[in-house]
């Protein structure tokens, strides 16, 4: 089963809120912030990938990404726990509509060989959290979608996968080809590969397919936005700091608590 | 047979042994040779396997050491057991000269040796005495061995036994020889031999004539025991004797001290550390052969202190035991003959090299095989592939830190490197490392060396923002391939500027930026920050307010003092001070890890039942001292943990930097 991975390339989810920027200009982060990392919820998907490979359900395990330069890391990461082909279709600036992306993901779909059966991709990417990519090109490619899996297990033909659903695990099954998308968990905390992979990983090639090569070039990839991004901005917070003192840690613990009431801010016990 | 003259002291050599059992004693002793050099050539068979290390440079050092290292004084720094050692040393080296004298006069005439006063006050007099602390030292090590038995000596071979058996043995019936042949032939100079002449009077009551037919088997026995003993020697730890003088003088003599083999990574073929043997230098092999399994480095081993599944001793002897059985088989060293936990338990603190009396060097070959399981196996604690990770996203170890590389001087202003290299350059140019920019405590550490800085006028400049972490955790965690990537980044980004010298409060950045980025091209003259405000204080550009006389021990940090050998500098501050300074028991060269050490602040899924730090903080607290001062932010950290844990709230140690005490102290 040709598997392929969506990936993606994000501004690293660790900067601080108080630290973020967002460039006027630009409607996006300023630049140089920190640095672009693998998404959490794609590692998740590579691991899950990882894994069904392992069960020896994976004959070809591709990596594909949508995006600026910097996703290159990305692609190499993956070749570092041994993806076999790291695909990039480059796209200058980064495109913040789900339906653009999906398009070109989908027309390079198309194009990889053997043809893939199973697609796996974060369940949303971590800095827009528009959470649809994954279902778009389910839409597209007209196969199944799964969402919010965390496991996924080969069975006659099938996959049974396991997905977190409303306040209970479900378990379904689903025929290839289909779309899965991944949500983090424990046991998928993306593995790290050797040093000899990640030295061979430098070396191995990545396939380009340009947008223009896709079909996809500047007008046509216009036709297929959906959402326009007016603006960006930082939501303000307001912060005030106030400290509790008193005698000894009971007495501060009763004027806490007196403060809280004080400003409504303790739930009725009714 | 030489005559016996009546004026001049000597006496029969091999009296009443008959010529065939000399016959005998030559055949034998020829036997015993060549099994001893075909033992030696299978041992070196080993060695040769290694790859190359140089022991250029430094030959004084080197012969001073070894010679040191003969001399006993290696060993004697233990009392017990090394003046048990030094007795069957000096002992059995007396004991080995007479029985050569025998040769020189019996089988090469030179009768010198034999006769007069060279022969009452050495051959009898100077021989029976030595033969006697002989038996006082085999007497000592079996009563340390088989009655104290302390733990690191618990495992016993029977080779240990038979080793002290055999040397005792050899000595008694020597002893036996003498007495016999004092009470059969009336020896006239048996006065000067005390040991023979107790064993003389022990046997007086039996007749010349059983005496005579005993002597020629007991002869034979005491030969024949010595000539097995020799021959058996490659084969047991007894090698020592031969390897040990010699693994002295090989050890590295200078910094950088237990690192690695480097690791070319643009090799052909590159080796991702200790595989199997072909992947150690020879100097390794042969430490392996050099072990007297004394285990000085157990006891003093933090990590086997603390329960867990490391024990250095055990270390060395497995890997030479596995090595001698299996050679180069395929299956990796690491994670097999020693354990995953084991090799993920050590701190590097160097406290098993400080303590090894022949000149061991575990660190190296622990890290080579952690080396394996974490680049090649890709085996190893979550903790530390989450700070790999974080390193290769982030450059720093500090997983999920909120704060960014410069944070730590809000509000102070400081001067950035390069602006200040335009205007005129700085006489300091401070680097911060990663725990001073991420960690909120140590961040104090930092703001209290500007304070010092600028209160005596120190022009500095911080590289702080052009900072990447220095790597050291990388490498000792065994990621070598991070650390590579890390060094050399920073040596590019430090050369670029220009920069020669470098001020730094952390024992790691120190070690690094001072030792071993030499071999990116990196060559800075770098300053402990103890050492700075040491000399500032001494210059006189530091003025403090007597404090008070509170009672302080000091914390020797291994990477501060085992391994850049500063002890006083930070003590001398403390001086200063004015505050009561105590010493734990174990400080200086022999101080006990703070547990953080080898990536041990970012894990701790390999620690024993107890833990490093708060054995470290029991040690410090039972001082009587109310604060516990040290050098490095992560030795800080750790002590800050234990002292939560085995304090009360009542009674907690106080754990600072001793620049914050400085600051506190600024008289301004
Ligand atoms: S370096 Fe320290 S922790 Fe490691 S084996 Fe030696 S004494 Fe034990
Ligand atoms: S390594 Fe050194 S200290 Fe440890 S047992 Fe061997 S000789 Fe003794």
């Amino acid at each position: 089963m040709h598997t392929i991975v969506l990936l993606k390339q994000i501004l690293d989810w660790e900067l601080p809120a108080a630290k973020f920027r967002v460039d006027p200009a630009t409607n996006r982060p300023a630049e140089g912030l920190a640095p672009t990392l693998l998404g959490p919820f794609e590692q998740n998907a590579l691991e899950l990938a990882l894994k069904l490979r392992d069960a020896g359900a994976v004959t070809k395990l591709t990596a594909l990404l949508a995006g600026p330069a910097d996703g290159v890391d990305a692609l190499r990461k993956a070749l570092a726990v041994r993806a076999d082909e790291a695909v990039h279709v480059p796209c200058e600036p980064a495109i913040v509509d789900p339906a653009q992306t999906a398009a070109l993901l989908a027309a390079a779909l198309g194009r990889l060989d053997p043809a893939p059966e199973l697609v796996l991709a974060g369940r949303q990417a971590g800095d827009w959290d528009h959470g649809q990519v994954g279902y778009l090109v389910a839409e597209r490619l007209g196969w199944p979608a799964v969402g919010l899996v965390w496991e996924a297990e080969p069975r006659d033909g099938r996959l049974v996968v396991r997905r977190s659903g409303a306040g209970a695990d479900e378990e379904l099954a689903v025929r290839p080809p289909a779309v899965l998308t991944v949500t983090s968990h424990p046991t998928l905390q993306l593995r790290m590969g050797s040093v000899m992979d990640r030295m061979a990983a430098n070396k191995k090639p990545i396939v380009e397919l340009t947008p223009d090569e896709l079909g996809l070039g500047a007008d046509s990839l216009a036709g297929e936005r959906r959402i326009e991004l007016a603006r960006v901005s930082v939501p303000e917070v307001h912060r005030e700091c106030e400290l509790v003192e008193g005698e000894n840690a009971t007495d501060v613990a009763a004027r806490l608590l007196a403060r809280l009431e004080e400003l409504k801010l303790l739930g009725s016990s009714s | 047979m030489n005559a016996l003259l009546a004026a001049t002291a000597t006496r029969e050599v091999q009296w009443n042994v008959p010529d065939g059992l000399v016959v005998f004693m030559y055949a034998s002793m020829a036997a015993a040779l060549a099994i001893f050099a075909y033992g030696i050539w299978r041992r070196a068979r080993i060695w040769r396997l290694g790859r190359p290390y140089s022991v250029r440079g430094r030959p004084w050092l080197r012969t001073r050491r070894m010679l040191a290292g003969l001399a006993q004084v290696t060993v004697l720094r233990r009392v017990f057991p090394g003046v048990m050692h030094a007795l069957l040393y000096y002992g059995f080296l007396v004991l080995f000269a007479a029985t050569v004298m025998v040769f020189l006069y019996d089988d090469l005439g030179i009768d010198g040796v034999f006769e007069g006063d060279f022969y009452l006050w050495f051959e009898s007099l100077t021989v029976d005495i030595f033969g006697i602390l002989f038996l006082v030292g085999a007497g000592i090590g079996f009563y340390r061995r088989y009655v104290v038995r302390p733990a690191y000596l618990a495992r016993n071979e029977p080779w240990d036994a038979l080793l002290l058996g055999s040397l005792f043995a050899i000595a008694l019936t020597g002893f036996g020889l003498e007495g016999i042949r004092i009470e059969a032939t009336a020896d006239p100079w048996a006065s000067w031999s005390p040991g023979g002449n107790v064993v003389a009077h022990a046997v007086s009551p039996l007749s010349d004539g059983v005496l005579e037919d005993v002597f020629p088997w007991l002869w034979g026995l005491h030969v024949l025991m010595w000539h097995v003993l020799l021959a058996a020697l490659p084969f047991t730890k007894a090698l020592h004797w031969f390897t040990t003088p010699a693994n002295l003088f090989f050890a590295r003599p200078v910094a950088p001290r237990s690192v690695p083999t480097p690791t070319d990574f643009e090799a052909e073929e590159v080796r991702l550390g200790i595989k199997n043997a072909s992947d150690m230098t020879w100097k390794q092999l042969f430490d392996l052969d050099s072990c007297t399994e004394c285990g000085r480095c157990t006891s003093v081993c933090p990590a086997y202190a603390s329960g867990s599944a490391l024990d250095p001793k055990r270390v060395i002897i497995d890997l030479r035991d596995a090595i001698r059985a299996r050679g180069l088989a395929a299956e990796p060293l690491a994670g097999d003959v020693v354990s995953y936990e084991a090799l993920w338990a050590c701190t590097t603190c160097r406290a098993c090299e400080e303590a090894c009396p022949v000149g061991i060097e575990h660190v190296p070959t622990i890290l080579g095989l952690r080396q394996n399981l974490a680049m090649e196996q890709v085996r190893m604690p979550g903790g530390v592939s989450d700070l790999v990770a974080n390193l290769e996203a982030r450059e720093h170890p500090f997983r999920g830190a909120t704060a960014g590389r410069t944070d730590w001087a809000e509000g102070l202003d400081v001067p950035a490197l390069g602006s200040v290299a335009e205007a005129g350059g700085a006489e300091v140019v401070y680097w911060i490392g990663c725990a001073a920019a991420f960690d909120e405590r140590a961040q104090k550490i930092a703001r209290a060396v500007v304070r010092v800085l600028r209160h005596a006028g120190v022009r500095f400049a911080v590289v702080s923002s052009q900072e990447r972490c220095n790597g050291d955790v990388a490498r000792r965690t065994g990621n070598e391939f991070h650390y590579d990537l890390l060094a050399r980044e920073n040596v590019e980004m430090l050369n670029g500027a220009g920069v020669t010298t470098l001020l730094t409060h952390c024992p790691h950045c120190l070690e690094q930026l001072r030792y071993e980025y030499e071999r990116f091209g990196g060559r800075y003259e770098v300053r402990h920050h103890s050492a700075l405000v040491s000399a500032l204080i001494e210059e006189g550009r530091v003025r403090l307010r007597p404090g008070e006389r509170e009672r302080v021990t000091y914390h020797d940090p291994c990477y501060l003092g085992r391994y850049n050998r500063e002890f006083d500098a930070p003590r001398r501050v403390l001086d200063v001070l004015g505050v009561e300074r105590v010493e734990m028991p174990r400080h200086g060269a022999e101080s006990f890890c703070c547990g953080a050490g080898g990536g041990h602040a970012f894990f701790d899924e390999t620690e024993g039942p107890d833990k490093v730090n708060q054995i470290r903080t029991r040690e410090a607290a039972a001082t009587g001292a109310t604060t516990v001062v040290t050098g490095c932010p992560f030795c800080l950290t750790m002590l800050a943990s234990g002292a939560r844990a085995v304090g009360t709230p009542e009674r907690t140690l106080r754990t600072m930097d001793f620049v914050e005490l400085v600051a506190e102290a600024l008289d301004e």
